[in-house]
């Protein structure tokens, strides 16, 4: 493990603290101290904590952690689709807009930056309105996420539509099946032939399905999802991302259902598309071996903060973070047969109560020290790589270890 | 079998035959049976790690699930300490169950939520009716201090546990009648990395402490590497290669083992650079799986008709439309014209558009008469026959024969004629492919 030599490193605190962003020239999306509390009934989950990241034009920024570490949830609090009992408590998300950043600047100036839109505080259609234009998400497991009583090619088809709709109006986002209930169920059967797609939008998802490798497209276009192999309906699930041509795609773990074999072919689908179109992806996934493979920067998440960020070289070779390093060092890798060296203990409850006010790394930590029962800030390396640990600028020392309070609290025994 | 053979398994066969229904027998419908396990043998030995790799549905679980008996074997025969598991009656069978236990992937359904950690691990001493009560409290205390968990948890559920203590409480229970051999099938999966290699180290201590036979069974091929000393990769209910663990990963030698190895993605810096050969396509259905080498048709070495020289792609390809006629040429029906339709430009259109589809460029030899022919008998909606005039030119050893698995020394085995010294020749009518080549 090649640990940086912080001493001789100018280490600064990163200015996340002052109250202006500053946007480097090809930044897409800056994420600023933003905070996801879930209130739930046995008490408040910080699910996200004080988060910082900023993702570039036509990158690929990989999120990984373990489950529970927050990673969903800061995907879904940039499509902003956190549901009660949760809600994004502070925080600001801003995003690279001309338009939007044009049309608000009177109004509602507190919300742009330049070219930039803080989406927190755009009203809620607006934002609505930039899902699947300007960004979109692939889930997990592409088996619950089609509907399973329309045709692949419907749904995708469907997608075309609203963002269609979209950008010929850009306030409304409505698709034909929204507010589909009683009436319409009984109009359907009456009349079989009642469509909710039109021809061309149904071939622009032919198209589209072509793009992602599904040979016969015309003809899958008119199967169900349970005649779909999951990696096809994976590919489909991609297909309906790109229907509006996003900016921005948010992968949530899209290959963590799927074999090998097949986890192969849709990164390297992924990475195509992503090159093709120049478009950013924040690939969300516990897999270090799929980041590496199309990652350019990442962040390492751990109980709901990053705890260190940087370009995919300064992560894998010089981590500041023991986390990084245990998260590294308990893969077991195919091309050695070492022995693994776990990081002890269990992944930590992120009930507000329970957190305490120090690193929550600590608990679990080889290098813990005293300084460590407080909060340690977020400090700069260089440039590509920041981390949330007091190593950044000093060495371990071994008298002020404070491993001995921690042993017995959940530790593992030997 | 030599003496330190602990199981061992002979072409052991289990096919899941759907009940026909009632309108499927008036209909004279039937059903192929799913084959999830088509003629497998192995041996695991006293004291090793076995590892059964593969990708979902290749039956690596219905092979765990059979050799313990949890279901019964369509064909073939399992032996443990000599003795058929499959001829036992109940009370030898009860016996055998407290040497033989298992650990199951998912911790959170396979624990009993009304029951206490201690009233769980119990159970199986209960059972087998072993010792007084206070003895079966010390060993429970004993065993759930043995895989890392503290006597005062006894009386705690399942659902108090993280995910990786559930794995931990499993362990204890499967190991608290001191068996011989544990199946742990896919153990670790269901962990996050920094648990999963807690687990994997304490399954190794405790190997090696109680002299224990695992066959684990896994997806992970990392996993697989490190806990393991022998491995059987598995493909379509087969087994394809065999051999040492190190062996298999250094140098592997079935080409869906090489693909395999290839597709998984390293936490490493050099990773953006390595160029993946995986396989393309999708796993054919176990109901109707190809004939001969079940791999051929997506395999990227499928060795060419003797006659003919092609480039490997454009022979693959092939390969895959030989395969679509066969078993799915519905799907082709797209590019079908109407039957009365005669004119001949149309026709011609679209058989150029069918090659063009399945990348099949024209070629400079006798090939390509046949190709065109084909082309133009599918295009016309006359699968069959295009069928039949592709395979009556083009014969492959890896279609018609069955690579029964051949010793290539150092204790490997591998089902590939690419690994045949001299592969066996073609037999002349294509019913030849369901005989069992042994040589």
């Amino acid at each position: 493990m090649t640990h940086n030599d912080a001493s001789t490193t100018s280490v600064q605190r990163s200015a996340g603290t002052d109250n202006e962003p500053d946007f480097g020239p090809n930044t897409l999306l800056k994420v600023r101290n933003l905070s996801t509390r879930f209130f739930t009934d046995e008490g408040q989950v910080n699910a996200v904590e004080s988060l910082d990241f900023e993702v570039k034009e036509g990158e690929v920024f990989g999120i990984v952690g373990e489950s529970g570490s927050g990673k969903s949830v800061t995907g879904l609090s940039i499509l902003d689709l956190i549901e009660s009992p949760g809600r994004i408590t502070d925080g600001e998300i801003w995003f690279r807009n001309r338009s939007l950043a044009d049309e608000f600047n009177e109004q509602q100036s507190q919300a742009v930056r330049d070219e930039f839109v803080n989406l927190l505080e755009l009203p809620e259609s607006v934002h609505r309105s930039l899902r699947g234009n300007s960004f979109s998400m692939i889930f997990q497991d592409p088996m619950s996420s089609f509907d399973p009583t329309s045709t692949v090619g419907e749904q995708i088809a469907e997608a075309v539509e609203v963002q269609q709709r979209t950008s010929s109006n850009p306030r409304s986002a409505r698709s034909r099946t929204q507010g589909y209930g009683f009436k319409s169920m009984v109009l359907g059967s009456i009349l079989p032939s009642k469509s909710f797609v039109t021809e061309p939008s149904m071939e622009r998802a032919i198209e589209l399905l072509e793009l992602v490798g599904i040979p016969d497209p015309k003809k899958r276009a008119q199967e169900y999802p349970h005649q779909f192999s999951g990696g096809m309906l994976q590919r489909a699930m991609i297909a309906q991302a790109l229907a509006g041509e996003p900016d921005l795609l948010i992968a949530d773990e899209p290959t963590t259902a799927l074999d090998v074999t097949i986890q192969a072919q849709i990164l390297s689908l992924l990475s195509d598309i992503q090159e093709e179109r120049g478009m950013s992806v924040i690939l969300i996934t516990h897999n270090l071996g799929v980041v590496a493979r199309v990652a350019d920067r990442l962040g390492v998440m751990y109980a709901g903060e990053i705890a260190e960020r940087g370009t995919l070289k300064e992560i894998f070779e010089n981590h500041t973070h023991p986390y990084t390093a245990g998260l590294l060092g308990s893969i077991p890798e195919i091309d050695e047969a070492e022995r693994l060296r776990p990081i002890p203990g269990n992944v930590p409850s992120l009930l507000d109560h329970e957190m305490g006010d120090r690193c929550y790394f600590a608990d679990r930590c080889p290098k813990a020290m005293e300084e460590c029962m407080e909060k340690p800030p977020e400090y700069e390396i260089n440039d590509d790589h920041r981390v949330r640990c007091y190593l950044a600028n000093r060495e371990f020392d071994e008298d002020r270890s404070i491993r001995d309070h921690f042993d017995g609290e959940g530790g593992e025994p030997s | 079998m030599s003496s330190d053979t602990l199981v061992s398994v002979e072409d052991l066969e289990k096919h899941f035959d759907p009940e026909d229904s009632f309108l499927d027998k008036l209909l004279n419908l039937e059903t192929p049976p799913v084959q999830a396990v088509d003629g497998v043998s192995f041996d695991i030995k006293r004291g090793e790690t076995f590892g059964l790799v593969g990708e979902s549905g290749c039956g690596k679980s219905t092979i765990g699930k059979t050799i313990l008996r949890l279901l019964e074997p369509t064909g073939g025969a399992t032996y443990f300490e000599d003795e058929n598991i499959y001829e036992m009656d109940k009370s030898e069978l009860n016996t055998l169950r407290q040497d033989i236990q298992i650990v199951f992937q998912d911790p959170f359904s396979s624990l009993n939520p009304r029951l206490t950690v201690g009233e769980i691990v119990r159970e199986p001493l209960d059972i087998h009716d072993i010792g007084t009560k206070a003895e079966r409290r010390e060993k429970v205390v004993a065993m759930l201090e043995r895989v890392g968990l503290s006597e005062d948890q006894i009386d705690r559920y399942p659902r108090e546990f993280s995910g990786g203590q559930r794995q931990r409480i499993c362990i204890a229970r499967a190991l608290v009648l001191e068996p011989e051999f544990i199946l742990l099938d896919e153990p670790v999966s269901a962990l996050d990395v920094s648990v999963q290699a807690q687990v994997l180290n304490l399954l190794d201590d405790l190997q090696k402490e109680f002299g224990l036979t695992y066959l684990f069974i896994a997806h992970d091929l990392g996993v697989v590497r490190y806990i393991c000393d022998r491995v059987a990769v598995m493909y379509l209910g087969r087994l394809v290669e065999i051999g040492p663990t190190d062996m298999i990963f250094d140098d592997p030698q079935h080409p869906y083992t090489r693909a395999l190895l290839e597709s998984i993605p390293r936490a490493d810096l050099q990773e953006q650079h390595r160029t993946i050969e995986g396989v393309s396509g999708d796993v054919p259905s176990p109901r109707n799986p190809p004939n001969g080498c079940r791999f051929h048709t997506r395999c990227r070495d499928v060795i060419q008709p003797p006659d003919f020289e092609f480039e490997q792609e454009t022979w693959q390809n092939l390969v895959t439309l030989q395969h679509r006629l066969e078993t799915n040429p519905r799907s082709l029906s797209e590019y079908t014209i109407d039957e009365d339709t005669s004119d001949k430009e149309t026709i011609a259109r679209h058989a150029s558009r069918i090659r063009e589809v399945f990348g099949l460029p024209t070629l400079n030899s006798d090939a390509e008469s046949v190709i065109n022919k084909a082309a133009h008998l599918a295009v016309q909606g006359n699968f069959s026959e295009a069928h039949q005039t592709l395979n009556n030119a083009f014969t492959t050893i890896c279609r018609t024969r069955d690579p029964s698995g051949i010793d290539i020394g150092e204790d490997r085995e591998v089902a590939c004629f690419l690994c045949y010294d001299e592969p066996p020749s073609i037999p002349k009518t294509p019913d030849a492919s369901t005989e069992n080549d042994n040589d």
